[in-house]
């Protein structure tokens, strides 16, 4: 289920993340074995948004850890506590740690059963989380207290998306070129925004973003290029998410080329009841989720309609009874759910 | 009651008489009274109205779209009304009368002493008005009980404050209610709120998956609102006949406060069903035999 997700996003290269300026987390993940085979408790909790680049990381561990390490990963939720992994080796990575929850009475076993394989087994757990599930369990089960070492992944800033891009797709890049049809390149950009009357009536107005780079440049060599606008547009838009960024970028380019005014976001007032809402942060949450697990655990939500309801808008993609989020969906729906207080 | 017309004709007279005594430069004639004059004065106050009106729906409508935020646009209707409505009454005045700044001081003192005796709880009204805008025991949007009354504040007037019940009922409740009652904030300008959840048990019950059940019930709830400063808490309380289990938690939202309640509580009913925690059976004072 996780891999329908995540070819939403193509898989990004550790080398590729590390040239992005992500080397710190790398280092603190080998400072924890290093901990760990001094006799420290080091056990690790990889923290970080959908697309973000935690299979990375983690993939990265289980190499470090060589054969030494067992891989565990749950691709879906875990109702039955039993399927919790008891550790053989002297490690273990497990991957997709926010499926062993259900947000219902009762939903929590598998996790406390889990936890409890963590905390009693002398054996090393790497373990990756969603970043808004982590913060949910943190909270409500004090799920840290069995993580000494947290490694959450930092959004990258343009020079990192820049040079996540480049490690990416290697030298052979699209042209970029400035336009005219859409606005200035240098001064101002403009963006298409919905801005809504009523619940039912929007209009469409053209609001100018300054280009602060190129308003602080003194010399003409300093300003900033097509090049930098549509890198500083990228990161902009997807908040310094390595997955989304590359999804976007995969999104604007066209026939060789890319332009600002190709790299757009989703543009989309969003209104959902309370059902609604609470499917998409399940959805936010989980990463994946089967619509027929999620409505079985769930009875006294509208599942399968709010599914399909948030597809129609493009917050989420299903197929075969899976549903996960468009990585461009990902921050308009995450700051909306904030203002919410559906996210914490 | 004292009439209008009497009290402006004294206040005038007092005024004058006041006034008498200070030289020509520092008093300045009182324009004659026309139809034009009160026409200008009741144009102000109509247009004060509607400014008002029309900055509160503005200011509501973008309270509404911020959600948990409104609370920070809400505060200020109640400062724009009395801005507005101070601003003209003392338009009026100076239109009216075309009174120095001396004489209105003087001529706002004898008139407050005069009305106040006719209509004092008018005057307790407004003076509560007045001190809710600067003390804010509460604020628009806040849920309150005071007196028998409890419901969410939609309107804070000069005169009255606008509660809105569970039932949908719209309460005005006077403002000078408030120098005399104790008011009781659920929520104090934040948008989430302590909600409590009660749930009896039969004295033979498992207590500790009872409490397990509440607790997991409040916290997978869609409307709770859960960090360290906002717990979720369960107690448990032994009485001779039954046990009571109370499940604390913040909702989300204020206004999901009964929907969070009716969530909680359907929910741990259908596990204590599963689980065979059941009701307490037994009525006190009522025997047995007659129960059964």
């Amino acid at each position: 289920m996780r891999e329908v997700a995540e070819d939403a996003v193509p898989d990004l290269p550790v080398a590729a993340l590390r040239e992005a300026g992500l080397g710190a987390q790398f280092d603190a993940l080998e400072e924890a074995v290093g901990g760990h085979l001094e006799g420290e408790r080091s056990n690790v909790a990889v923290v970080a948004e959908p697309f973000a680049g935690r299979a990375g990381l983690l993939a990265y561990a289980e190499e470090y850890l060589g054969a030494a390490a067992e891989r565990r990963s749950f691709d879906g939720l875990v109702v039955d506590p039993d399927e919790a992994p008891a550790p053989d080796s002297e490690a273990v990575v497990v991957d997709g740690c926010h499926y062993l929850y259900t947000r219902r009475v009762g939903g929590f076993d598998p996790l406390e059963r889990f936890i409890d394989r963590v905390t009693d087994s002398d054996a090393m757990f790497v373990t990756g989380w969603n970043r808004y599930a982590w913060d949910y369990l943190r909270a409500t089960r004090d799920v840290d207290a069995a993580f000494p070492v947290v490694v959450r992944l930092p959004a990258l800033d343009a020079g990192g998306v820049r040079d996540l891009i480049h490690a990416t797709y290697g030298p052979d890049l699209p042209a970029f070129e400035s336009t005219e049809a859409f606005g200035r390149v240098k001064t101002l950009d403009f963006e298409r925004r919905t801005l809504s009357l009523t619940r039912s009536v929007g209009v469409e107005v053209t609001v100018p973003t300054l280009n602060l780079s190129y308003l602080t440049a003194r010399a003409e060599e300093d300003v900033g290029e097509v090049e930098a606008v549509v890198f500083e547009r990228l990161t902009r838009l997807s908040e310094g998410n390595p997955g989304v960024a590359v999804a976007l970028w995969e999104r604007s380019v066209e026939d060789g080329t890319i332009t600002p005014a190709s790299v757009e976001a989703l543009d989309r007032s969003l209104d959902l009841d309370d059902d609604a809402g609470f499917v998409l942060l399940l959805v936010l949450t989980n990463g994946a989720v089967d619509r027929e697990v999620l409505a079985a655990a769930l009875p006294e939500v509208q599942v399968r309609r709010s599914l399909t309801f948030l597809a129609d808008r493009d917050l989420v993609s299903l197929s075969d009874d899976i549903a996960w989020v468009e990585p461009t969906a990902l921050h308009p729906a995450a700051e909306y759910l904030r203002g919410r207080r559906l996210l914490w | 009651m004292v009439s209008a017309p009497v009290a402006w004709a004294g206040a005038r007279a007092l005024v004058v008489a006041q006034t008498g005594g200070l030289s020509g430069s520092e008093v300045s004639e009182a324009s004659p009274v026309t139809l034009q004059t009160v026409l200008n004065a009741l144009a102000v106050l109509v247009l004060a109205y509607v400014v008002a009106r029309a900055t509160s729906a503005v200011l509501n409508g973008l309270a509404d779209r911020l959600t948990t935020q409104r609370f920070r646009v809400t505060l200020l209707i109640p400062v724009v009304k009395v801005g507005v409505y101070g601003g003209a009454v003392w338009l009026v005045f100076r239109g009216v009368f075309d009174l120095s700044s001396a004489q209105l001081v003087a001529f706002s003192g004898l008139l407050g002493a005069a009305l106040g005796l006719g209509l004092k709880d008018l005057m307790a009204d407004l003076f509560g008005g007045l001190v809710l805008v600067a003390e804010r025991p509460y604020r628009i949007g806040d849920k309150i009980a005071v007196g028998e009354h409890y419901g969410e504040v939609t309107d804070i007037g000069i005169r009255s404050t606008t509660l809105v019940t569970p039932d949908d009922t719209a309460i005005t409740v006077p403002n000078y209610l408030f120098f005399n009652e104790s008011i009781a904030n659920a929520n104090d300008g934040a948008a989430e709120m302590l909600v409590t959840v009660e749930f009896y048990l039969d004295p033979a019950a498992d207590v500790r998956v009872a409490r397990r059940i509440v607790r997991e019930a409040m916290e997978t709830s869609q409307y709770v609102y859960v960090t360290d400063d906002h717990p979720v808490t369960v107690r448990v309380t032994d009485d001779l006949h039954y046990r009571t289990v109370t499940g604390k938690a913040y909702v989300d939202d204020l206004r999901n406060e009964f929907a969070f309640e009716t969530d909680v509580t359907d929910r741990a009913l259908a596990a204590f069903a599963e689980h065979d925690i059941r009701s307490p059976r037994v009525t006190p004072g009522v025997p047995d035999e007659a129960v059964e």
